[in-house]
């Protein structure tokens, strides 16, 4: 087995990072120690496929429109962002006045089932359970977004 | 070999000029930029993710996250090192969610190939190239992402164990481990028969 200066020193002279007195220390070490010597080698085989590897080139077109979509991505969070929030202003503003007016009448018509009422209680308050989830959800994820520490160096 | 990222110098100075003119609306800079570093970027990507449909994709929405982030951009610093940040940020949340997904995405989609020399190559030799690229990018799929990420930076970005340090904010020896680590499992990938 090899110690850890022997492991540094492989890396750092198969990476071309080494001083001349580096080389000289890890020659020695191999020279006196065939564990060191078999690693060296065992380290410049893998080294050498690695250096024989390129990344595989994507379509030609994939930078064509490359900016273009990231414009188009970065312009359509923001239109999203906008529409939620217009939409829930103008939502809550809806259910702020038109749900009393609403509930009045829909208690007091007795031509509408009571099944049906509960029903639609039922679904009401889910909705508002979905929209509450959703809404915790976003603020948790963007709570432990690294990125927006990341953002003010 | 992906494309070095200027982060210093001339290059550096270019893109404070560059972020400076999209901080005063000029989205056409950032393209710039963008166009500069997309390739990086997508390379960068696919050593951690594995796959070339995620690679485009993550790398597309970390530009797009600096897009509307560009006014807290500090022109002074190297942009890619901070984009890195986001982009890096989003490869490990998608391998943490799509984990068990990963394997089968490496098989799916090779995305390393072997260089061949055009003038001596014959079909043998480019048979055991091939095998072990294979062999290579396997090896690659399965370490840790830690480890991944080394690697990457050092063979296919071709950064100084310091720049590496730099990026990831971990000390030297700490780079130095982490490929050791990286080159032993691909020894033992390659040396398995």
């Amino acid at each position: 087995m090899t110690n850890d200066r022997a492991r540094e020193l492989i890396m750092t002279v198969l990476d071309d990072e080494h001083t001349p007195q580096e080389l000289a220390e890890l020659e020695a070490l191999a020279a006196a120690s065939s564990d060191v010597r078999d690693e060296w080698a065992r380290f410049r085989r893998v080294k050498e496929a690695t250096r024989t590897m390129t990344w595989q080139e994507p379509p030609s077109e994939t930078w064509d429109r490359y900016w273009m979509k990231v414009y188009n991505r970065a312009e359509r969070k923001i239109a999203w962002l906008l529409i939620l929030a217009g939409g829930l202003t103008a939502a809550a503003w809806w259910l702020w006045e038109i749900t009393p007016a609403l509930l009045r009448h829909w208690f007091q018509d007795e031509s509408i089932p009571m099944a049906v009422r509960l029903a639609v209680v039922v679904a009401g308050v889910g909705g508002v359970m979905l929209v509450l989830s959703v809404v915790r959800e976003q603020l948790t994820a963007r709570r432990k977004d690294r990125y927006a520490q990341g953002v003010t160096r | 070999m992906a494309t070095r990222t200027g982060e210093s110098g001339q290059g550096a100075e270019a893109d404070g000029a560059l972020i400076l003119r999209a901080q005063d609306g000029d989205s056409d800079a950032f393209g710039a930029l963008v166009a500069r570093y997309m390739r990086p970027a997508y390379f960068s990507a696919l050593g951690l993710v594995g796959s070339r449909e995620d690679a485009l994709d993550l790398s597309q929405e970390a530009f797009a996250r600096a897009f509307r982030a560009r006014q807290q951009i500090d022109p002074a610093r190297p942009f890619y090192a901070w984009y890195y940040t986001i982009l890096r940020r989003l490869c490990v949340n998608l391998l943490r969610d799509r984990r068990t997904e990963r394997a089968r995405l490496d098989e799916a989609a090779p995305w390393l190939e072997a260089l061949a020399d055009a003038q001596t190559e014959n079909p043998a030799r480019a048979t055991e190239r091939q095998e072990t690229r294979r062999r290579v990018a396997r090896a690659l799929a399965i370490l840790g992402e830690a480890d991944r990420e080394v690697l990457v930076l050092k063979e296919f970005e071709g950064l100084k164990y310091r720049e590496i340090a730099v990026r990831l904010d971990i000390p030297i020896g700490t780079v130095m481990s982490r490929l050791y680590s990286a080159r032993a499992r691909l020894a033992d990938a390659l040396e398995a028969r």
